[in-house]
Order: structure tokens, then sequence, then C-alpha cells
């Protein structure tokens, strides 16, 4: 049997696919966008919970269900401060977090250029 | 709500035009973030310099030096009170993670700036606050590379260079003129900022 160089090509891209796995938690594609804000960020940046609902259109609710979970598993960090007469809850991404993204976003990349094959 | 033991077994795996659409949407958020994160760290403290600067080089160029003076520590408190206010109230938070840093450079920045003053101690009042501003350009400056903000970049260099021209071209009006056109810049330029960080919420 003969493999010619396109075959070889799409096995090595099916390895890469198969050796970047998704993330479970990222695979959801509104939680996927509120860590790429999270991401956005600088290393010690923060942002309070109106600004990402407010930058991704969301609503109270669902935001803070996904960010709850966020904050469960570790890929992101609540910290509450007072300002003035105000609590705010303010949010940045833990560098587990970080990891987790940039290895999703690898993943995705690798599907992409598989499907090039 | 659900809990993360309730992920379990393999994601599916998106189709590379669901990938691609993921990835565009991410790419998106990040950029916006970015910008939010370079405009809501300086529109406030544009707009309130700027109308800082309209007063007091308004002040410097009509009053004595003693009453300029004056003018400049009321215009400059007030307007720092009305923006302390102002923050106080605000939902919209996006910090750069630079906040304790930036200040404690501002506080050096403005201390050397006095010590500056005293060094110079020009018999023309209007050559001091014509240091002063092109100083303060340069510090806009810095600040906008830190944050990655290039409006503000130019704006510093914009304000560094009309000090300048104007103490070259026209130096017994450049205070007033310095005030029109670089605290009235900086406040066109605050709110100009402020509006397109606002039309993104």
């Amino acid at each position: 049997m003969v493999i010619n160089e396109s075959d070889e090509a799409t096995v090595a891209a099916a390895r890469e696919l198969l050796l970047t796995p998704l993330d479970q938690f990222l695979t959801d594609a509104t939680r996927f966008r509120i860590m790429a804000v999270l991401v956005g960020l600088p290393e010690q940046g923060r942002m309070s919970f109106t600004a990402v609902r407010d930058l991704l259109g969301m609503t109270d609710g669902n935001l803070g269900m996904h960010l709850h979970l966020l904050v469960e598993v570790g890929y992101a960090d609540v910290i509450k401060e007072r300002r003035g007469r105000r609590m705010h809850s303010l949010y940045q991404a833990t560098y587990q977090g970080r990891a987790a993204f940039n290895a999703h976003v690898a993943a995705l990349e690798a599907i992409i250029a598989g499907s090039r094959q | 709500m659900p809990d993360h033991a309730s992920f379990t077994g393999s994601p599916a795996v998106p189709t590379p035009h669901e990938a691609a659409e993921s990835l565009a949407q991410a790419q998106l958020a990040m950029q916006r973030t970015r910008r939010d994160v370079a405009g809501s760290s300086l529109w406030p403290h544009s707009i309130t310099d700027g109308i800082v600067w309209l007063g007091g080089f308004t002040a410097t160029q009509f009053l004595s030096a003693g009453l300029a003076m004056i003018a400049w520590i009321v215009v400059g408190f007030g307007t720092g009170a009305v923006h302390h206010i102002l923050e106080q109230k605000q939902d919209h938070l996006v910090e750069s993670g630079w906040g304790c840093k930036a200040q404690r450079i501002w506080i050096s920045f403005f201390a050397g700036m006095l010590c500056l003053d005293l060094i110079i101690n020009s018999s023309h009042p209007y050559v001091v606050a014509l240091v002063n501003g092109a100083l303060w350009g340069i510090a806009i400056m810095v600040y906008a590379i830190l944050v990655d903000d290039r409006a503000h970049l130019v704006l510093g260099g914009s304000i560094l260079l009309l000090a300048v021209v104007l103490h070259t071209v026209i130096p017994h009006w450049s205070p007033l003129l310095f005030g029109l056109i670089g605290g009235g810049g900086m406040l066109l330029e605050g709110l100009a900022q402020m509006w397109q960080v606002r039309r993104q919420w």
C-alpha cells in the first residue's frame, strides 16, 4: 500500500487533534467568550461583573451562572471590594484559566487545520 | 445551577465551521476588552485634566503668579473631588492592574514637577507653566505606552509639540493658547473615548 503525502498530512493533523483535547468547560460558546474577556485583560487586570455583562450583552442571571462555574473550577477568581457605598465583584482569569483557554484555542485551531488537509 | 461534577466524559467535537466561529467570537471579545481597558483607564483623567488646564492656564495668562497658583489649586482640587465622586458611582469597572503603580508614578511625577519649578524659578510664569505642560505631555505618553493606548500616546506627543511651538512662535500668549488647545484637546479626547467605551455597553 502506498501512503502518499496528503495521507501523511491528514494523519499528522489527526494526531495533533488527539493530542490537543478540547476543554470540557470551555466547549460552551458563552463560557469560552467570557474566558476570552478575562484573558484579554492584562495579567493583573480585573473587570467588574457589570463590565463583563455590558461587554458581552448578557443578562445578569446567565452571566452569573457561567462565572460561578468558572470560579468553581478555578479558571477565574472573584474579589469583592467596597468602593464608597457599593460592593463590587471583580473578576480576573487565573493562571490555570489562561492555560486552559490557550489549550482550548489550540484545539480549535487543530480542528480547523485538520479540515484543510 | 450546574456544578463541575456534572461535566463527565469527553466534550462533543465542534465542526470546523463551529470552531472557526468560536475563535472569531473569542477574538472579538478579547479585542473589545483591550479597547475597554485602554479607554476606561484614561478617559476620566483626560476630561478632568482638560478642565483643569482650561481654567489653570487661563488664570496663568491673566492673573498674577500668586493668584494663578490659587486658581490652579482650586480648580485642581475641585475637579479631583468631582472625579473621585464619579468614580465611586461607576459600575462598569475595568482595571489594567497598573492601579497602585500608576498612582505612585503620577505622585512621583507631580512631586518632580514641583521641584523642577523651584529650580527653573523663572521671572516669566508662562515659562514655568509651559514646562509643566510639556512634562505632563511626556507623562501621558509614558502612561499610554504602559496601558497600550495609541490615542493618548498621540495626545501626549501633541501636547509636548504644542508647548514647543507656542513657546517659539507666540511666547506671550502661550499659556492661554496652551490651555485652550491642550486642555480643550484633552477634554474632547476624553469625551470621545468615554462615548466610544459607553457605546460598547
